[in-house]
């Protein structure tokens, strides 16, 4: 019983160090990183990239109230996941879930779709951004759905999914810099960090949603 | 749950608009060709190099003349050695084509740059620094 016992708390410190804890890391890093972009000077990579692009006026505002939305989005969705917050302060729960859920179905997801028509890459690489806004909407809209019919179980899955879906931004950058560290060329890691991060994402999220204990999709009041 | 349906038919909305502004936009770009040059790597930077005046130019000669060269320097530039005295702006001009045959040897000096992996980088943008295209010597 008692390594038993020992054998949980070790698997819980392992998650919450080895996935956690980046995910905050670099969660984080991303928000830090998207603040100098509201001086709303031209000079950044990502923009002189696409010069051509930024004299659109829709897609312009689109980017920006998109990374807005993105802020909010990644910093609420931190909060989801904690089930200290799920059992003590249930109301940071709730609410941080509904701005996740408006900064998603509202502003992240539409901007998101006018943008991937111009995404970089091919014209497979665009298929996949629209993929990934249509998915987000859908998963979160599900999410949203299912909590308000108090179906707990279904809630925790989708929301996993939407979720895996907003974490693309994240695993996306960590691909990217690891590819270019093996010298891959950058159009082509581009093209594979994007989908390695889709679909790597989408992977995890399922096999999460499966191997997950019964006891974690009963409603937080009802698990012992 | 009346409220909640008529967020999510809101943002159904939403998304539809979207994509109609985006099949539009998308269609225009293709039509005037525009896709092809969204994503352009670097921009071309111009620099003007105002021509040398000597003190010894301030009279009513021609200005900067060029005396004989060797042969070997005409080689270079692939021009014959039709008369030995040329204008200030035909040197200048020969110098700009003597830069522009250096040129490639400046461009995208790539394997050179060290690899600098920064906080900065965690960024969808390109990792490396654009290089910039071409620096020109032109006179105005």
């Amino acid at each position: 019983m008692l390594h038993q016992n020992q054998l949980q708390s070790i698997k819980k410190y392992a998650l919450i160090i080895f996935f956690w804890l980046p995910i905050c890391f670099f969660s984080l890093l991303i928000v830090y990183n998207t603040i100098p972009y509201f001086n709303f000077k031209q000079d950044f990579i990502f923009i002189t990239e696409r010069a051509v692009l930024f004299l659109k006026p829709i897609y312009k505002y689109s980017f920006y109230t998109h990374i807005f939305a993105g802020m909010f989005c990644i910093l609420t969705a931190l909060l989801q996941f904690s089930s200290v917050i799920l059992k003590k302060r249930k109301a940071i729960h709730i609410w941080s879930g509904r701005v996740y859920v408006f900064v998603v179905l509202a502003i992240g997801a539409p901007t998101g779709l006018y943008m991937s028509f111009f995404a970089k890459g091919g014209l497979a690489e665009k298929c996949l951004f629209m993929f990934m806004a249509i998915s987000w909407f859908y998963f979160t809209a599900k999410g949203l759905i299912t909590v308000l019919q108090k179906n707990i179980k279904q809630h925790k899955a989708w929301m996993i999914r939407s979720y895996a879906m907003a974490l693309t931004a994240v695993t996306f950058r960590v691909y990217y810099i690891i590819l270019y560290l093996l010298d891959i060329e950058l159009t082509k890691n581009y093209e594979v960090s994007l989908w390695m991060s889709v679909i790597g994402n989408i992977a995890l999220a399922e096999i999460i949603i499966f191997f997950k204990p019964k006891q974690y999709y009963k409603p937080i009041n009802q698990i012992v | 749950m009346n409220k909640l349906k008529v967020f999510i038919r809101v943002a159904s909305l939403a998304m539809l608009v979207a994509f109609v502004f985006g099949i539009v936009a998308f269609v225009k770009a293709n039509k005037k060709g525009e896709l092809k040059n969204l994503y352009k790597e670097a921009p071309i930077v111009v620099t003007v190099t105002p021509p040398k005046i000597d003190t010894e130019d301030f009279s009513r000669g021609i200005i900067n003349p060029v005396k004989s060269k060797p042969d070997s320097m005409d080689k270079e530039t692939n021009e014959q050695p039709k008369s030995k005295l040329t204008t200030a702006k035909q040197t200048v001009q020969k110098k700009a084509v003597k830069k522009k045959s250096l040129m490639p040897k400046l461009k995208y000096p790539k394997k050179s740059t060290p690899k600098i992996i920064s906080f900065k980088s965690f960024s969808r943008g390109s990792l490396e620094r654009m290089p910039i295209r071409a620096v020109q010597d032109t006179v105005k």
